[in-house]
């Protein structure tokens, strides 16, 4: 099929040496962060609010997530995803770039990926002999403990080298 | 069955479940008129005209076992049934309101509807002695124009325009008469200038289906003819031509005098229905219907989320204005000599007056007058006493006053409560009212008035009014407070008790009232339109519950400060005083600081523990802000002031940062947001955590 070889278009991020990618769908627009203005009583990860053009929208910090350490930087951007109606910024260490992914590149999760805490991975991407992770926002956003990056680095290094391609 | 493809027969079922829904508030009403007053025709005849058209529309839109029901329902509600059964047919006919009504919320929802098993027996009783079927006559036009109306055709005359009289007869097989109805006034709009029209809508048809209409039109007798035949809905048309006025034209002078007679009397007659309610003020509620058709010529449906666009867009332009007048202050401090400064001031002035009326206008839009609240009441309160055996009359006043939509919706529930409560528990029964020298029949009133920016909605009664040692007690029962601290309560706070979740003081449960949740929820509802409950009460004579809640939602003036090194807003509405204090004059009592204001002890209450991460030093000087939630006061310490404004709210509806504690946010002129606390949440949520003095 002509369509499935079509690369897929990720939008990829740093935080802490992980690169890390979203569907270019879901990304609404990359913006320098702002003052943010926080919220009384909101989990940890909840940087607080935005002015988003008029619009007011909560602040995940990804890097708090996923359990990094924070070093504020004029590099730090917030990428602001489009869910279901909802506006979410997201705070990251830098944003890279427009990443082309050929769909025979992308890895269906390792079953490590699966259980538990880590299922928030939809699959892994190679590029140029790095490793693009590329993320379910729906569960990163949910509430409730991630684990730590350095675990995550762990897991993705085992991802075997001739794994089942994406049926996507 | 329908005739219409698919979008259109949703939008029909909307429009159906929209006037189904004031159609069984008429049966309501005229059922509670029948009640007072058995065997009044006309009510009968606005049942008979519900039920009709209810039977009608829900065929048409396909919904078979209410059109059946209906349809029964008509048979045997005749005015021979009615002279013969006068005492049972209040009954069937609030009977059959609620029946219909549970219908339509299953429709609505797409679920089975009930069978209305209730209501079948109802009927089943009085067919016993079914009267004949009420005939469809078919009435002649006869053209009978009010006083007004002939002189709008005269007018017409006056100015050379050609003047029809034309008559159509609907199919009286035709299901949905109040559609056929608005198809056929299209059609005579698209052929020419309605000056006349009988009946002067839908609702109003009767059901001979006949149509008379003046219409001044440059086209012939023979194309508005064809114009006018709507396939399907229109059986006979008839179009003359009306004659010049045969007798001799009038002195202009006269005609002038009396069209403007004419004009104020009919603009008196608006504005009276204006300052009423769309919905017609009817005390008697004997011609609800006919003024509610009335009323329904000059009222627009519109849907609330469009408004909503539009005031969500003004909303915007507020927040540009901010944005252009900080712009302009700067260019002035910059250019304090350049001539373009008064330019910049004047328009800017300009816009901001017209952005201010743009505003008003269309927070009225949003206006609506609690009537459309209080109407739902007497049937509530004649039920529950009805079932209590007692004896009960509701006051309504204030039914005009103007309430923001969304407030008066999120209100509907709580004075439910509060209106089934105070026939439920506060009015006593006829012997015990008698006993204590009280006249038999309680009362409760319910009242509405504005009072500056707030509206009071005010529900009392004067019944045995609230048992505070019973409260008190029961609170210490439940472990809400200790006795030592119950000593202290002031009479008010005492009262506010019965707000506490899981605290009811009603012995028995009933079916009606007092399930453990209740005035909690009301309260909480109250509060989340940053409103408030005042309560007083006297031991038999009454309570009274007010409810202060603001006229609208969209934008409020607030007071800026920082506190705790971050910026926020109240509304100034709450803001009783500012006040500085010296820190050595705050003390510590139990868990709480305090200090003294005058006479009176308040509350000090400090941001950072609100569970931010970093906090400001203390500065040897406060700033407090004293607030006033219900009937409490407390003050707010803050670390400096910046000043009122007003503030379009947003809400912060993302599920990742709603907090109770903040009600809303902004966006100030510079693009800051800035966070709107909702103070008693507030209070509320400090006095659990103990403060950091207590720790230390």
């Amino acid at each position: 099929m002509p369509l499935m070889d079509k690369d897929i278009q990720i939008v990829g991020f740093r935080i802490g040496r992980e690169t890390f990618g979203l569907p270019i769908s879901l990304v609404r627009e990359i913006v320098r962060v702002p003052e943010i203005t926080s919220v009384p009583n909101a989990p940890d990860y909840i940087e607080g609010v935005i002015n988003l053009r008029g619009r007011i929208i909560p602040v995940v910090d990804l890097r708090k997530r996923f359990g990094e350490m924070i070093e504020a930087s004029t590099k730090n951007r917030i990428v602001v995803v489009e869910m279901e109606s909802r506006f979410i910024g997201l705070m990251v260490n830098s944003a890279s770039e427009v990443l082309r992914l050929p769909p025979s590149e992308i890895e269906a999760p390792h079953s490590v990926f699966q259980d538990g805490e880590l299922n928030f991975i939809t699959g892994v991407g190679k590029l140029k002999g790095r490793l693009v992770i590329l993320l379910d926002l729906n569960r990163v956003l949910q509430r409730g403990e991630l684990r730590s990056l350095d675990d995550l680095a762990e897991s993705a290094a085992m991802v075997p080298a001739g794994g089942v391609a994406r049926n996507r | 069955m329908t005739f219409f493809p698919d979008d259109r027969a949703s939008e029909l079922r909307d429009l159906f479940f929209e006037s189904s829904a004031e159609i069984v508030q008429a049966m309501n009403e005229a059922g509670l008129v029948l009640e007072e007053h058995p065997g009044d025709e006309e009510s009968l005849r606005r049942v008979r005209r519900a039920v009709h058209t209810l039977k009608g529309d829900s065929a048409a839109c396909g919904f078979r076992e209410l059109s059946e029901l209906a349809h029964d329902l008509e048979d045997v509600l005749t005015p021979e049934s009615a002279r013969e059964n006068s005492g049972l047919v209040p009954e069937v006919v609030l009977a059959a309101a609620d029946t219909f009504h549970e219908m339509l919320t299953a429709y609505c929802s797409k679920l089975q509807p009930p069978a209305g098993g209730a209501l079948r027996e109802h009927i089943q009783r009085l067919l016993h002695k079914p009267g004949p079927l009420g005939h469809k006559t078919s009435r002649e036009a006869k053209f009978e124009w009010t006083e007004y109306e002939r002189l709008i055709i005269a007018e017409a005359f006056q100015c050379g325009e050609v003047v029809y009289h034309v008559a159509l007869h609907l199919d009286p097989e035709s299901l949905l008469p109040a559609a056929a109805f608005a198809l056929v006034r299209k059609a005579l709009e698209g052929a020419g200038k309605i000056l006349a029209l009988h009946p002067e809508s839908g609702a109003t048809l009767d059901q001979a289906g006949l149509i008379e209409t003046a219409l001044s039109s440059e086209k012939s007798a023979d194309w508005i003819r064809q114009r006018c035949r709507v396939p399907l809905v229109v059986t006979n048309i008839s179009v003359d031509k009306v004659p010049q006025p045969s007798s001799a034209p009038r002195d202009l002078l006269e005609i002038l005098l009396e069209s403007e007679a004419a004009a104020v009397a009919a603009g008196i007659g608006k504005s009276t229905t204006d300052a009423a309610t769309p919905h017609g003020n009817d005390k008697s509620g004997a011609n609800g219907t006919a003024n509610l058709a009335h009323a329904a010529e000059n009222t627009l449906r519109v849907d609330a989320g469009r408004i909503d666009t539009v005031m969500n867009l003004v909303g915007e332009l507020i927040i540009g204005k901010s944005m252009l007048h900080r712009t302009i202050a700067e260019f002035e401090r910059r250019f304090a000599k350049d001539p373009l400064r008064g330019k910049f001031s004047d328009a800017l002035a300009f816009q901001s007056r017209v952005l201010g009326e743009l505003q008003k206008s269309v927070m009225k839009i949003r206006m609506v007058p609690v009537e459309q609240l209080f109407r739902r009441f007497p049937r509530i309160v004649r039920d529950v006493a009805r079932q209590r055996n007692k004896d009960v009359v509701l006051e309504i006043a204030g039914q005009n006053t103007d309430l923001d939509k969304s407030i008066l919706d999120a209100l509907a529930e709580p004075l439910a409560h509060l209106v089934r409560n105070a026939a439920d528990h506060g009015i006593e029964s006829a012997e015990e009212r008698q006993k204590l020298g009280k006249p038999a029949r309680g009362t409760i009133r319910l009242d509405a008035y504005h009072e500056g920016d707030q509206v009071v909605i005010e529900i009392s009664d004067d019944g045995r009014g609230l048992d505070r040692e019973k409260i008190v007690r029961r609170a210490i029962e439940r472990g809400i407070l200790t006795s030592e601290e119950a000593t202290r309560l002031n009479e008010s706070e005492a009262l506010h008790l019965i707000f506490t979740p899981g605290l009811s003081t009603a012995d028995e449960v009933t079916e009606i009232s007092g399930r453990g949740v209740g005035l909690d929820v009301v309260h909480s509802a109250v509060e989340s339109l940053k409103g408030s409950i005042d309560l007083d009460s006297e031991p038999s004579k009454g309570a009274t519950f007010r409810l202060l809640v603001p006229l609208t939602l969209a934008s409020i003036q607030a007071l800026l400060f920082h506190a705790a090194g971050r910026l926020y807003a109240v509304p100034l509405g709450s803001v009783v005083e500012i006040t500085r204090i010296h820190e050595n004059e705050i003390h510590r009592v139990s868990d709480h600081e305090v200090f003294q204001l005058r006479k009176q002890v308040l509350t000090l209450i400090r941001l950072d523990r609100l569970g931010f991460k970093e906090t400001r030093e203390k500065s040897k000087r406060v700033f407090v802000v004293v607030i006033g939630a219900g009937n409490r006061q407390f003050g707010l310490a803050v670390d400096s002031l910046m000043g009122e404004e007003e503030l379009v709210i947003k809400a912060l509806e993302d599920e990742l940062i709603t907090s109770p504690l903040v009600s809303g946010a902004s966006i100030l002129g510079d693009g800051t947001v800035v966070l709107i606390l909702n103070v008693p949440a507030v209070v509320s949520h400090l006095a659990r955590i103990p403060a950091v003095g207590a720790i230390a």
